[in-house]
């Protein structure tokens, strides 16, 4: 029975450390882009604060192909090229970027413009990526801000998944 | 550092007064280790005496005070590191996060797996706190890398990770807040939905869980998770929990049966009157499981108030000015008659000895068992008359179960019963009098005369009482 205990906390050690040193290399040196943000209602769920997102991008168009299942979530790939819209933020100005193409099927690494990769929400049109909330400390004065008030600062992986790495607020005179 | 320190302290308490207790003589796993040390018995049989009584010995499943102590102590030192982690949030770097979590993790699983057979104080707050653990390391991972996905996953998760701590834990307190944590996940996961997502309709931000069971098009891979997890709860249940226990896992069941019936799902009715028989038909094949397997007076006191209140409740359908309506779908109807049918036949099939030691009074008991249910078939008529035809015979009923299980009660001499006929008929008659006569109550006079027949009726129930549980008790035929 001890074995079979630490057996457990062995397994609960690999996954946790397997998973641990993916998130902490799987998005090193890797392509960036600005998306901008549509407006939310601000929440405060009994998991934490956070700020909830919702992305310009999610309303691609994307076929879900014949006889796909409504029921079940459909991945797709997202294709993003700069708008050529500038916001300034404290390191540089961030050039937004937009969706200009969707693809049921992955791409290839052809080091043009990036994809992230996303699926379609059961019986919605609407994508999600995985990047929807942005956690926030306690002092964080982003723990005040709502989408479509700022915009996200992404990393997107040679998979194509995107990670949250920041959110910048916008002043109303900056919104493009 | 106040609290980092405020932390340690405590920490330290808690060990320090948990090996104190277990250098104390007294404990089985002492008196265990010092049968070893003699010679008496082998390694092995001590630690499968352990596991024995971890599972089977009331003395064991039952904590003392100190247990529970430490009970909240484990779940406060849960707490501190979670709040301690949000306060210093920003300070610590993602690699400093992760490794740290998994110190964390490491030492107190060893921790917890050498002081398993320690005493209560030391090993069931390190239990929980290693049952928490993979909980925390999943919420610490998502904020540390902004992971935003399912909202059920991680518990899901966290439940498969910690199912041999559950398993293999010497004692039931792991285990029973295991099960619980499956049965809330289950039923959050099925049919909870995000308050503000329903509020924003179609333009919400979280996705449904995969556990989510939806009105249209639910996938496969959701019915076979949901069945699976149901069916975890209960083999876990059965073989888990403290013996008395062991059987909720029935109402769970039947329980999860009425939501899909009530939720937007594919089996969802809308009809008034087949919900309330829906609800009849589950509660007794509830009772009827529980009785069949003869199971203790715990867990068949859950499923016996909810048939008591919902009896009670259809009381209150004489003031329905309308017959019920509403739409069904097939296989809500297939749900609910195939209930009913399970209802009756085990009620008819159920051997006399599980309902009374009496022949007669079993036969009573079990006419009893069964018409709420035929007569809440009134509601499907589509009038309103037989509606309030029902709410008078619920009337009756509730008057004759509650007369028989003082009168039963007395011959078998169980106090029990006879306070719980009491129970019953108090409530129904102050009830009934306060809806049949509430309306004269607008003078002082009024509440006077109401407050002199109410004592009255107590004082001859209280008589009526006692005299019933002095009683000399019969010899069972």
């Amino acid at each position: 029975m001890t074995r079979g205990l630490y057996a457990a906390l062995a397994l609960q050690l690999i996954v946790f450390a397997a998973w641990g040193g993916r998130l902490l290399t799987s998005h090193r040196d890797v392509a960036i882009v600005w998306l901008a943000t549509e407006p939310v209602d601000p929440r405060d769920l009994l998991s934490g604060n956070y700020v909830a997102l919702r992305y310009e991008i999610a309303r691609t168009h994307c076929d879900r192909g014949a006889g796909a299942d409504e029921a079940s979530p459909t991945p797709v790939w997202v294709q993003l090229v700069p708008n050529g819209d500038q916001v300034p933020t404290a390191e540089a100005m961030a050039t937004l970027s937009s969706a200009i193409h969707c693809r049921l099927t992955p791409p290839d690494l052809d080091g043009g413009a990036p994809w992230i990769m996303g699926r379609i929400e059961p019986r919605t049109d609407r994508i999600t990526f995985g990047i929807e909330r942005m956690f926030v400390g306690e002092d964080n004065p982003l723990r005040t801000a709502t989408s479509g008030s700022v915009i996200a600062k992404v990393a997107i992986n040679d998979t194509f998944e995107p990670r949250l790495l920041g959110l910048i607020t916008i002043r109303k005179e900056d919104v493009p | 550092m106040v609290e980092i320190a405020l932390l340690i302290l405590a920490v330290a308490f808690f060990a320090r007064r948990g090996r104190g207790k277990a250098a104390a003589p007294g404990g089985l796993p002492d008196l265990l280790s010092g049968a070893e040390s003699a010679g008496i018995i082998t390694a092995a049989q001590r630690e499968q005496l352990l596991t024995y009584a971890g599972t089977h010995a009331s003395a064991s499943a039952r904590m003392g005070g100190a247990a529970w102590l430490g009970v909240f102590a484990g779940l406060f030192v849960v707490a501190g590191v979670a709040l301690l982690i949000a306060r210093n949030w920003e300070a610590l770097g993602p690699a400093v996060r992760v490794g740290a979590y998994l110190v964390v993790l490491a030492a107190t699983g060893i921790a917890a797996i050498r002081a398993r057979a320690s005493a209560l104080a030391l090993s069931v707050p390190l239990e929980l706190l290693w049952f928490f653990l993979p909980l925390l390391g999943i919420g610490l991972y998502g904020q540390t890398f902004q992971l935003s996905g399912d909202s059920i996953a991680p518990f899901l998760v966290w439940l498969a990770l910690t199912v041999p701590v559950a398993w293999l834990s010497l004692r039931p307190a792991v285990a029973t807040i295991h099960t619980f944590a499956m049965v809330a996940v289950l039923f959050a996961g099925n049919f909870v939905v995000e308050p503000a997502s329903a509020l924003w309709g179609g333009g919400m931000v979280a996705p449904p869980s995969m556990l989510a069971i939806t009105e249209h098009g639910t996938a496969p891979a959701v019915w076979l998770l949901s069945i699976a997890l149901l069916a975890s709860i209960v083999v876990q249940s059965l073989r888990l929990l403290p013996r008395a226990h062991r059987h909720h896992c029935v109402g769970v069941v039947m329980t999860w049966l009425f939501a899909i019936l009530v939720a937007p799902t594919p089996f969802r009715i809308h009809h008034e009157g087949w919900i309330v028989v829906a609800a009849l038909a589950l509660v007794t094949l509830w009772i009827v499981v529980l009785l069949a397997l003869d199971t203790s007076v715990e867990e068949r006191a859950t499923s016996l108030c909810v048939w008591l209140g919902l009896i009670y409740s259809l009381t209150f359908t004489w003031h329905m000015d309308r017959a019920p309506t509403g739409a069904m779908t097939t296989g809500g109807r297939t749900l609910v008659l195939a209930a009913v049918i399970g209802a009756v036949v085990g009620a008819l099939a159920l051997p006399d000895t599980r309902l009374s030691p009496r022949r007669s009074w079993a036969h009573a008991a079990r006419a009893l068992l069964v018409a709420p249910l035929l007569v809440a078939l009134l509601y499907l008529v589509g009038e309103v008359g037989p509606v309030w035809n029902a709410a008078l015979v619920m009337n009756g009923l509730l008057l004759t179960i509650a007369v028989g299980s003082m009168w039963h009660g007395s011959i078998v001499h169980e106090p029990a019963q006879v306070n719980l006929g009491v129970v019953v008929l108090v409530a129904l008659l102050i009830t009934r009098f306060l809806d049949l006569f509430g309306s004269m109550l607008r003078s002082g006079i009024g509440f006077i005369i109401a407050g002199l027949a109410l004592a009255a009726l107590s004082w001859a129930l209280e008589r009526t009482r006692r005299r019933l549980i002095a009683g000399t008790p019969e010899v069972a035929s």
